[in-house]
């Protein structure tokens, strides 16, 4: 062979070389990604130590990637276990330690932590920080309050977070009065309603808007059966054996239905529920 | 003194031809375009994720500016012993090294102003396709960062003149600063670190008095930062800015007036 070719040969050949195995790593890059979900984390002490002077560049960068994992998860329709969503709480939590200004941590938080995590103290304890650092937002201690009230049933420290919000600039005067109604009664579904609808009024992206929608509509669903369930009791001094007998023995007219897909049901405590759990069930 | 002008203006026009200088900005422009994607990606605090991009890129490629502009102007004129043909001249050591600091600063503040022109043009676009619920530019203490962040590299710059005043190698005065900017970036979170301490973590006290030592040897970068404060629209008092603007000044002063000394001393082969 002449020797002139001989450099330019070996150059095609290695850039051949390089493409095939650029391709091999992307794919093995990809599956480990898959395999170890990103979990490991480093805690938010050595973050901040590391993040030099670009601390509030790697709150954002942290948040936007557990966003985009989180929505992953969602578009390939996977459960999420309970290993992962504390690693996702983590995350978000070094994110708003990051920067404890920063708002999309709190509302991503408020939005996946307490309805689809089950860990209603997590945000509780992730939205205190932003009630803290941002003194003119009523809608921190608004969420609290909420998240006191729905899922950890305290409704004195409910009471008091929606009292605090209330107080907040800019605050909705109905935030005032669910506070008032917490704390003189118990009736907890309407109280809940009444909660969502302040929630939807404050949304202004459609889809969380349709999603509270509809979750004001199970939930009043709920309620008509709760109040149809407290009737046949005073009238037949029992419990129904399945709520369709409300129906049959004329208590309701209509059964109503679950936006969401399900069947309410009551159960073992005596308390209406729905078998979609209030998400959307998979056909 | 009267030597002090021109050898700035050399220095700075010196500066102005560096390929590194237009490298670094056309990589600015690059980095800047991304603010677009990258802050609409976030639900709520959009404008407030443009203004981080624009300040943390400021922030990198200032960085990268001036360490390599820093240790090439000084070192460069010592490698190629273009410096003999300075002193020479009836220039004294001492209005040297001041006269390349004052350009090296020129070209800091000049290159500043013009990629916080890039940071603050990007955020303000995205401020202006935004609703205000998400948002907006804070412009007080978006200048404040900016100039605080200038300071910053002004002060990383006497550090560089300072190592090179007796450090024969570029490579050398360039290392010795970047570990400086990574302690001054850090050690004030590490005293805090220590002084709060980890639960179930032993700290020992050697340890904290060596930090806390280190603490006041090394230049407090963090105090510049003022990204955050830009970022929120935080309220900034005034001696949130007078003690950090009085350190960066003291402290820059310390290191040139140390390597004019030094220089003056040293014996040049």
């Amino acid at each position: 062979m002449a020797r002139p070719f001989v450099l330019p040969g070996v150059l095609v050949a290695l850039i051949a070389g390089h493409l095939l195995v650029a391709v091999q790593l992307q794919s093995q890059r990809v599956a480990m990604a898959q395999e170890r979900e990103e979990l490991g984390f480093l805690p938010p002490a050595a973050i901040r130590l590391l993040a030099l002077d670009y601390r509030d560049l790697v709150a954002d960068l942290i948040f936007s990637r557990t966003l985009s994992f989180h929505g992953g998860v969602l578009k390939r329709g996977e459960k999420i276990d309970a290993r992962t969503w504390q690693a996702i709480y983590r995350r978000i939590d070094a994110a708003s330690e990051l920067d404890p200004y920063f708002v999309d941590p709190y509302y991503f938080g408020q939005a996946v932590l307490t309805w689809d995590a089950h860990m209603p103290r997590e945000a509780n304890a992730l939205l205190d920080r932003g009630r803290r650092f941002r003194p003119d937002d009523w809608v921190m201690p608004f969420f609290m309050g909420f998240n006191a009230f729905y899922f950890l049933h305290d409704k004195t420290q409910g009471a008091a977070y929606l009292m605090e919000a209330s107080r907040r600039p800019g605050s909705s005067p109905l935030v005032g009065l669910l506070a008032a109604r917490l704390s003189s009664e118990s009736r907890g579904t309407e109280t809940a309603i009444g909660f969502l609808q302040e929630l939807e009024a404050q949304t202004d992206d459609p889809g969380t808007k349709e999603e509270m929608k509809k979750r004001i509509g199970a939930l009043r669903g709920i309620w008509v059966l709760e109040q149809a369930v407290e009737v046949y009791r005073d009238r037949f001094g029992s419990f129904p054996a399945d709520l369709r007998e409300l129906v049959k023995q004329g208590v309701l007219f209509a059964f109503p239905s679950d936006p969401y897909g399900g069947v309410f049901y009551l159960n073992d405590q005596g308390k209406v529920w729905t078998t979609s759990d209030l998400r959307p069930i998979k056909r | 003194m009267k030597h002090l002008w021109p050898i700035a203006k050399i220095t700075f026009l010196e500066g102005l031809r560096s390929r590194v200088f237009f490298g670094l900005f056309i990589v600015a422009l690059l980095l800047f375009s991304s603010t677009y994607t990258m802050s609409y990606l976030f639900p709520h605090d959009v404008v407030k994720v443009a203004v981080d991009l624009g300040l943390g890129i400021t922030s990198l490629v200032g960085l990268i500016l001036t360490l390599f502009l820093g240790t090439q102007l000084l070192a460069k004129d010592l490698e190629r012993r273009t410096i003999h043909m300075v002193l020479a001249k009836a220039v004294s050591r001492s209005e040297y090294v001041v006269g390349k600091f004052a350009g090296l600063s020129l070209i800091i503040v000049c290159s500043m102003i013009v990629l916080g022109g890039f940071a603050a043009f990007a955020s303000w676009t995205v401020d202006l396709l935004t609703a205000d619920q998400y948002g907006v530019v804070h412009w007080p203490t978006f200048v404040l960062a900016l100039s605080m962040m200038t300071l910053m590299f002004m002060l990383l710059a006497s550090v560089i003149f300072f190592f090179s005043s007796f450090v024969s190698s570029t490579f050398l005065a360039l290392g010795l600063t970047l570990v400086i900017y990574l302690i001054g970036q850090s050690v004030e979170e590490l005293k805090h670190f220590l002084e709060t301490g980890a639960e179930g973590v032993a700290i020992s006290p050697v340890f904290l008095k060596i930090v806390t030592v280190a603490y006041y040897i090394f230049p407090n970068l963090a105090a510049f930062n003022f990204k955050t404060q830009a970022a929120h629209g935080l309220s900034v008092s005034l001696s949130d800015v007078v003690w950090p603007f009085l350190y960066g000044v003291f402290y820059s002063g310390v290191m040139i007036a140390s390597a004019a000394w030094i220089f003056r001393r040293r014996e040049f082969t």
